[in-house]
């Protein structure tokens, strides 16, 4: 055993340089930006019908008398700034561009402006740009109105940190077939996509992040009793305001109740080890669908898990999306000829 | 070892974005970690951190329906004082505010109000102005009802300007979630019985 002789500083070394392999595998692989086009399209589409149903009430909510005024907007987050411990004293972080508009003429500019961003970012038209300005929007959106906000804000905004940071436009968008059209005319082709280290950091960190979402999900669920006595998903059917289709029927079916109770609590907590392995990643994916397509039929939140699942998909393989998308659209499901395929699962040693 | 594309970033583009990958990954960990109930060790990280948190929108707790519990909603009359009809309305309301995102929102402005309530807005049973009881009562509301008191004057300030009314009173209504063996007896989940209502307090239009 040639082991037993390795040196602790030996060991402590190659476990460093393994752990720095492991990092840059994880983080500076370039990967085919497919799973980032496809969540660039849903999330995009995502943001603008969010935004475009605040059309219906944008005095009421971004106005100088809206519901939760600009004053009340930013005590809303003084407060959070006022925690024991903090070093930064009673000063916020938070901002808006909405917090410069002290006009509905100003509000309206800064909505319309937002919705064609957010049809950019669709279509992936100016991607870049709509990215980073579809992000800095999404947040004003969100700071502006604290006490209407629910779980779909907060994915709609780490989606559109997300497709900031990579390179969205990628594939999937008009970006592309624009770029393949001008070399065409020069007499020159381009792949349909070239691998991105960008579009891995920007899967990666929605990856991690639902990682988190869930497991603390999971967790918050373990503190009361219903999640334990499986009457859990009673307290959300039995929800009249939230009710959008009746479930009350499994009252009949307790044991169904409990039983789906206690998947989503496991389901949660699990995600964030089984979402990796190769053999288990299919299966909590499988489970995701039916979860989030209740919540939003029976609970009224179609936007809210819509929305989850597009997270979901970041842990699609490119692989997975070309195949699927070719078979949908009838075309090529084969990779761009230049794309070494990298192996996420494998990069990561765990399946 | 599997064969990965090579990147083609240099030594001293990884550092840089490992260290912003790093600060990232660890601000989405620690705001939900730092979310009340949390130790001193989760508030210290936040507390850290919070510059980043509040900046990109991280200052989550993502405790989705954890405790299912009572919805909550808000009656309000708006009075004329030139003698028109007083204008009665609830939030959220199915039918006025489609589709069901604007349902949404609105039905969040009640919840947050309600969850912004740190002590409750009438004083307790029996505790008559003046009585120790009374007097506790509103030392406690005055302190750690600040933000709801802040949002029910916005809520009812955006009424009084909407409808140009005179007056404005808020109610807030709980409705609570009848069990399994209730329903299984015949209970509907919009049973009255299950509704209760508290006046949350009457706002005067500026002058």
């Amino acid at each position: 055993m040639t082991d037993a002789a390795v040196s602790p500083f030996d060991f402590l070394e190659r476990t460093a340089r393994s752990a720095l392999a492991g990092w840059n595998r994880f983080w500076f692989t370039a990967v085919d930006p497919a799973t980032l086009g496809l969540v660039r399209i849903f999330g995009g589409a995502m943001l603008l019908y969010t935004h475009l149903v605040w059309t219906l009430d944008l005095a009421a909510f971004f106005g100088p008398n809206s519901w939760v005024s600009p004053y009340a907007a930013r005590q809303a987050y003084v407060g959070s700034a006022e925690m024991p411990g903090d070093l930064y004293g009673n000063v916020s972080f938070v901002w808006s561009v909405f917090y410069l508009a002290d006009t509905m003429e100003a509000v309206w500019a800064i909505h319309i402006v937002a919705l064609a961003v957010f049809a950019l970012l669709t279509l992936g038209l100016f991607t870049r740009a709509a990215a980073i300005l579809g992000w800095v929007l999404a947040v004003s959106y969100v700071h502006r109105t604290p006490g209407a906000l629910f779980g779909l804000d907060q994915i709609n905004t780490m989606l559109a940190f997300a497709l900031m940071i990579g390179p969205s436009g990628a594939c999937y968008s008009l970006d592309s077939w624009l770029r393949r059209r001008k070399a065409a005319a020069q007499g020159t082709s381009l792949p349909a996509c070239i691998p991105s280290v960008g579009a891995n950091l920007a899967v990666r960190l929605v990856q991690l992040h639902m990682c988190v979402i869930y497991m603390y999900a999971g967790f918050g669920k373990l503190v009361g009793e219903a999640w334990w006595n499986g009457t859990g998903l009673w307290g959300a059917v039995a929800n009249l305001e939230y009710q959008s289709l009746d479930a009350t029927w499994l009252a009949w079916w307790p044991m169904l109740g409990a039983f789906m109770s206690h998947v989503t609590v496991y389901w949660e907590i699990y995600y964030p080890v089984l979402i990796w392995p190769r053999a288990t990643r299919p299966w909590m994916l499988l489970v995701a669908i039916p979860l989030h397509l209740g919540i939003a039929m029976f609970m009224g939140m179609i936007t809210f898990g819509l929305a989850m699942l597009i997270g979901n998909l970041a842990f699609v393989r490119p692989e997975t999306t070309r195949a699927v998308l070719g078979w949908l659209f009838r075309r090529s499901a084969r990779p761009p000829a230049t794309l070494a395929q990298p192996d996420h699962h494998r990069s990561l040693h765990v399946g | 070892m599997p064969p990965v594309a090579a990147t083609n970033w240099s030594v001293r583009r990884r550092a840089i974005v490992s260290a912003f990958v790093a600060l990232h990954v660890t601000a989405v960990f620690v705001a939900p970690f730092a979310w009340p109930p949390s130790s001193a060790l989760g508030e210290r990280a936040r507390a850290v951190l919070r510059p980043y948190i509040e900046a990109t929108e991280l200052n989550h707790g993502y405790r989705f329906f954890n405790i299912p519990g009572p919805s909550h909603l808000v009656r309000y009359r708006v009075d004329f004082a030139d003698g028109r009809r007083p204008i009665d309305g609830i939030l959220p309301h199915r039918q006025e505010h489609w589709p069901r995102l604007r349902y949404h929102r609105h039905f969040m402005l009640t919840e947050s109000l309600e969850s912004s309530y740190q002590v409750l807005p009438q004083p307790p049973e029996g505790a008559a102005p003046g009585s120790a009881l009374y007097e506790e009562w509103k030392r406690a509301r005055e302190e750690l009802n600040r933000m709801a008191d802040i949002y029910t004057r916005s809520y009812a300030e955006h009424l009084l300007a909407r409808h140009g009314g005179s007056k404005v009173t808020l109610w807030g209504q709980e409705r609570g979630l009848p069990s399994i063996a209730e329903v299984q007896s015949g209970v509907k989940l919009g049973d009255p019985r299950y509704l209760r209502e508290t006046k949350l307090g009457e706002w005067e239009a500026r002058k």
